[in-house]
Parts: structure tokens; sequence; C-alpha cells
């Protein structure tokens, strides 16, 4: 309300502005001199918002600078510290791995990190995460949110009892999602996980598994993905957060702490009020949570 | 603490089978009781939020790119600017430096249709607002793309006006603008080149003693960006070579200082000037109001 509120008052305080241009007084003859006709007949002419800045597009992008003291951005993307410092931020996450809050994403961060996103893409901190997939050898990326788009569509609730193979977009091997009545069926390298759904969340959690293949994550990851699925979060948020935390604890650079802890943030940024409390309870919020806090605390403030 | 959800083999499935026999429940457990002890949920949220290793940083603001001949992105609704200036005499005002200053906003969208761009401004300082007028602009994005943009204008300039000067010429004029990043895979600066052009009457018209407004004439010009906040820009207003050198020097403010240069060869009757600039533009709507 408050910020609906603004975008009606800031124009009126350029009325007094406004107003101040129609007051005519009449004084000696005067000698126009601004750029509009300067030197009168010079034809220098430049009206209006052409000399401001919102003349000329700005086609440069946001650039993502570091907030923490020895942590660098290369102009790729990559988010680094010093190998002494990587090596603790790994060890913190590894402690915290043992831990009893964070036991259910052990396996998940020892794992070998996702092996169809590169690790020096970005999730951006202030918007929906926009992390790109890379498929085949590297010939091609396409962004997490083409991806769902696509498999969206391929999933609705007339696929159940349906069977579908997804690709991993690095390596190829395939993996399949299976949506039989009550449950849903992954399959992936010869790793099976079998899915309790409802029939309200059948779909969205379907469509999870199958990002989730194409990103390469492990069945593990995906079983403890679809709780946060099943608890309101969106499909490309989870993904995005389960790409970043396999292998975190192996990781060789500090980008997928980075991209983790923003795709929790955004799922907590997009949970509804009334749904914070139950998120806060996720046992796999939970440990996503404190294998994050434990590599950012190492980094220091 | 609720344990991990349950995951054993299923008897119809090989070893490597995992089986969800329940999704596992709200867990009670291992949050900071600060976490969740305040009552709002805003509160909540953002007890659970992660600093962050990084930040977006917006991209300098945009240099001027048109050395006073006009720019076919015109003002949309919600882009408000303001801008002063002073300007040498050349052949007028026996030398005396003059300045001026004017205002707008825009209105519509220029991408999804139209947007209309209404500014007014007095002329001179020395003699406060004894002068000025009020341009209307209509512009709309033909190409609206992230490695390329091209827009389409027409003007009303001075189609209401007051002062002792006498009366201005009713000026029109239809224009063309064409930008694109010359780095477009750049993480920090893509470099922006403009080209405008378009007809009009009066002063963008070659000069006439008489019957000016009944002129027909042609301007154009090119700028690029040489650093995210400094541009070159020069080209032809009509009647007059002119060239601009634009500063943004503050990141987090949307100000552009010009330095213009306009008849760069003495053309006209009223010679050679130097104007300096100042101009603010920015949209309201934004989050980053400055």
């Amino acid at each position: 309300m408050a910020s609906s509120i603004q975008r009606y008052i800031k124009p009126l305080l350029l009325l007094p502005a406004l107003c101040g241009l129609l007051w005519l007084p009449q004084l000696a003859t005067a000698q126009i001199a601004s750029p509009t006709n300067a030197g009168g007949n010079a034809g220098n002419n430049s009206p209006g918002s052409s000399e401001s800045p919102i003349s000329t597009p700005n086609f440069s992008p946001v650039q993502t600078v570091s907030t923490v003291p020895g942590v660098t951005v290369a102009t790729d993307g990559t988010i680094s510290v010093a190998p002494a410092v990587q090596v603790t931020a790994n060890n913190a996450v590894s402690a915290a791995a043992s831990s009893a809050e964070a036991s259910p994403l052990a396996p998940v961060s020892g794992a070998t990190e996702s092996a169809a996103v590169s690790a020096t893409e970005l999730v951006s901190p202030d918007q929906l995460p926009e992390l790109s997939l890379t498929s085949g050898a590297g010939q091609s990326t396409q962004t997490f949110l083409t991806l769902a788009t696509e498999i969206s569509k391929e999933f609705t609730a007339g696929s159940i009892g349906g069977n579908f193979t997804v690709t991993n977009l690095r390596t190829g091997n395939t993996g399949t999602v299976v949506l039989a009545q009550g449950s849903i069926v992954v399959t992936v390298a010869g790793s099976e996980v079998v899915i309790p759904v409802t029939s309200q969340n059948q779909v969205v959690v379907a469509q999870f598994a199958a990002i989730a293949i194409a990103a390469g994550l492990s069945t593990q990851a995906i079983a403890a993905g679809q709780q946060l699925v099943a608890a309101g979060a969106t499909p490309i948020q989870v993904s995005q957060l389960m790409v970043s935390l396999q292998g975190l604890a192996t990781a060789t650079t500090v980008t997928p702490l980075s991209n983790g802890i923003n795709a929790l943030n955004a799922i907590i940024n997009n949970t509804p009020d009334a749904g914070v409390v139950a998120l806060a309870n996720n046992s796999t919020f939970i440990a996503a949570r404190a294998l994050l806090i434990a590599g950012r605390n190492s980094l220091g403030s | 603490m609720v344990p991990a959800p349950t995951q054993s083999a299923s008897p119809s499935e090989s070893p490597t089978t995992l089986f969800l026999l329940a999704q596992a429940p709200a867990q009670s457990q291992a949050l900071p009781p600060a976490a969740l002890s305040t009552p709002a949920a805003g509160a909540n949220r953002e007890s659970l939020r992660i600093p962050p290793l990084t930040k977006s940083r917006k991209p300098w603001p945009a240099p001027s790119l048109s050395p006073g001949v006009p720019s076919s992105f015109v003002a949309n609704w919600g882009d408000v600017f303001i801008g002063a200036s002073a300007a040498t005499a050349g052949k007028q005002r026996d030398g005396t430096v003059d300045g001026a200053f004017s205002a707008g906003f825009g209105i519509g969208d220029s991408a999804k249709a139209v947007a209309l761009e209404l500014s007014g401004g007095c002329g001179s300082v020395n003699n406060f607002c004894a002068n000025g007028s009020f341009d209307v602009r209509l512009g709309r994005l033909l190409i609206n793309r992230s490695s390329s943009r091209l827009a389409i204008s027409a003007a009303w300039q001075n189609f209401a006006q007051w002062g002792t000067e006498g009366k201005q010429d009713n000026m029109f004029y239809g224009g063309l603008t064409y930008a694109l990043p010359l780095n477009p895979n750049s993480k920090d600066f893509t470099q922006s080149l403009q080209l405008n052009a378009g007809v009009g009457n009066s002063r963008y018209a070659p000069f006439s003693a008489t019957d000016s407004q009944s002129k027909i004439g042609g301007f154009g010009s090119v700028g690029v960006e040489l650093t995210p906040f400094m541009g070159v820009s020069a080209g032809w207003s009509g009647r007059g070579a002119n060239a601009q050198l634009s500063f943004t020097p503050f990141r987090n403010v949307p100000i552009s200082l010009n330095l213009l240069g306009a008849d760069l060869f003495n053309q006209t009757p009223s010679g050679t000037v130097g104007v300096l600039s100042v101009s603010w533009g920015t949209n309201f709507r934004t989050a980053s109001f400055d």
C-alpha cells in the first residue's frame, strides 16, 4: 500500500516546479539562452529529455559485486575466495552436514557437483534466479526458466499414468518420471525414488523432478527437494537451491554457496505470510539453511 | 526433531531404489528461537534470510548522445526530468552569458503503444522567466530488443509560449533514433552507439531571415559512449555543426553534465556558442527513485 501511495505522490512533488513555469512575469525583453535555442538562431536544438539520462538506452547489465571482504566476483561471474578460505568454507559445510539438523542433506552436499550447471553462472540476489543449464558439450544453454516453461507444458493434470523420459542436459544420460496414482517414481542413473504425492501437488512435484533430472541432480537431492516443493516453493527455485547444494562441501569456488543463499532467500521471499512458519519447520529447509549459514559464516561478514 | 524422509528399498525394486514411505511432517526444531518468536511473518521472514555474498549494482546512468539534436527516445509514464543550462552569447546579448531551465514528464508507454512527453521551460535566467515555451513529443519504440532499439518520434515545439521576445516559430519535426550496444556481451560496459536523424522546419532548416517557419531541413547526429559515464557526439542541427561531451558523474544519481558546442563553424548570424547543461532524469515507478 505504501509503495502504491508513493507512486502517486511522487509525481505531485514536481507540480511546484511545473507551476513555476506558468508564472508569466512581464520583464524586460529577454533573449533565449536555453539549449533549445542557445545563441538564438544557431540551430542548437536540444528539446526536452534529450539531454537527460532517459534519452539514451542503457544496454549495460546490472553488475554483481561482492558484499564480503575477500570475496571477489570475476567478469565471467565466478565468485571466489583465497584457496585457504575455500578450504575453510568447505570444511565448515562438511562439519555442518554432520549435525543433526543438516543431516538430511549430508549425502547431497558431499556428492559431486551437478554436471549440467556451469560453476560460473550466477543466481541473481535480487530477482528470480536465472541460472543457466548447459546442454550437450557446452554447445548451448538455456535458463531454468525456459526449461521450467517447457516442462510445465508437458506435465499437466492429464499426465497421470504417463511415463516421461528426461535428458540430463550436460551428459545426455536419461532419467524417467512416472506419474502413478498417489506417487511419482523418479529414476536417475539406476537409482529410484518413489515420492508420495497428493492430487494437488502431483503435477508440480513432477515438474520439479523433471527439471532436477535435466540439471543433473541425484535422487537424494530430488527426494529432499520435493519436500520444499510440496511445501509450496516453486520447482525452479527448489531445483536451483538443490543444484547449489549438490557438492557444496567439495566446491572449488563459493559460487554455489552464493547461488544457494540467493535461491534460499528467493524461496523465503516468495513464501506467503501464512506459510513462513511452516517453511521454517520444513526439514529440507532447515538442513539447507544450516549448510549455507555454515559456509557463509566461515567467510566473515 | 523429526527424522529425515524415510527411505528404504521397495520390495519390488532394486537395492538402489529409494522409497519415501511418507512425507516428513513439519519439523519443530533446529531454528534459533528468535527465528520464530516474532509475531509478524515479515519479521520471521527476515530472520530466515541469509546475508548474500553479492549484490546487484545498477549500471551507470547513460550519458546523453544527442548533441543539440533531438533523440526520439521520449519520456514514458513515470519518466520525469529537469534541467538547467548556461550558454555563451555568441554574437548576441553583448557577450552576456545567460541560462535557462526546463522540466517535463511522460505519459503512456512507447514500447506498448505510444508515449507523450510534455515539457516546458524558461528561456532566460537573467530576465527570470520573462520568456518560455512548452513542447510536446510523441514517440514509439519500433524495435525494443536487448541488442538494439529503434524509436520514432514527432514533436511540436512552442505549442504554447509566453514572453516579450516576440513570437517564436511553431516548430515541427519527425525523427528516428537507433541505438545498439557495440559490446553486447560485456558484463559491465556494453558501449552504446546512437544515431539520430530527422526532418523539421524553422531552426531545423538552414537560416532564413524571413518566413523561417516555412523552411524545411534535416538533422542528424552520431554519438558513442567512451566509458560507462562519458559519451561524445557530433552532428548537424539543421543549420550548424554541433559537438557534445556528456558525463554522468554519479553512479546512483541520474544526472548528466553536458558540454555542447553549437554552430562550430560559425555559419549562422548567432555564431558559435558553448552550452553547459545539467539534467536529471529518472523514473518514479522504479524502486530506485533517486
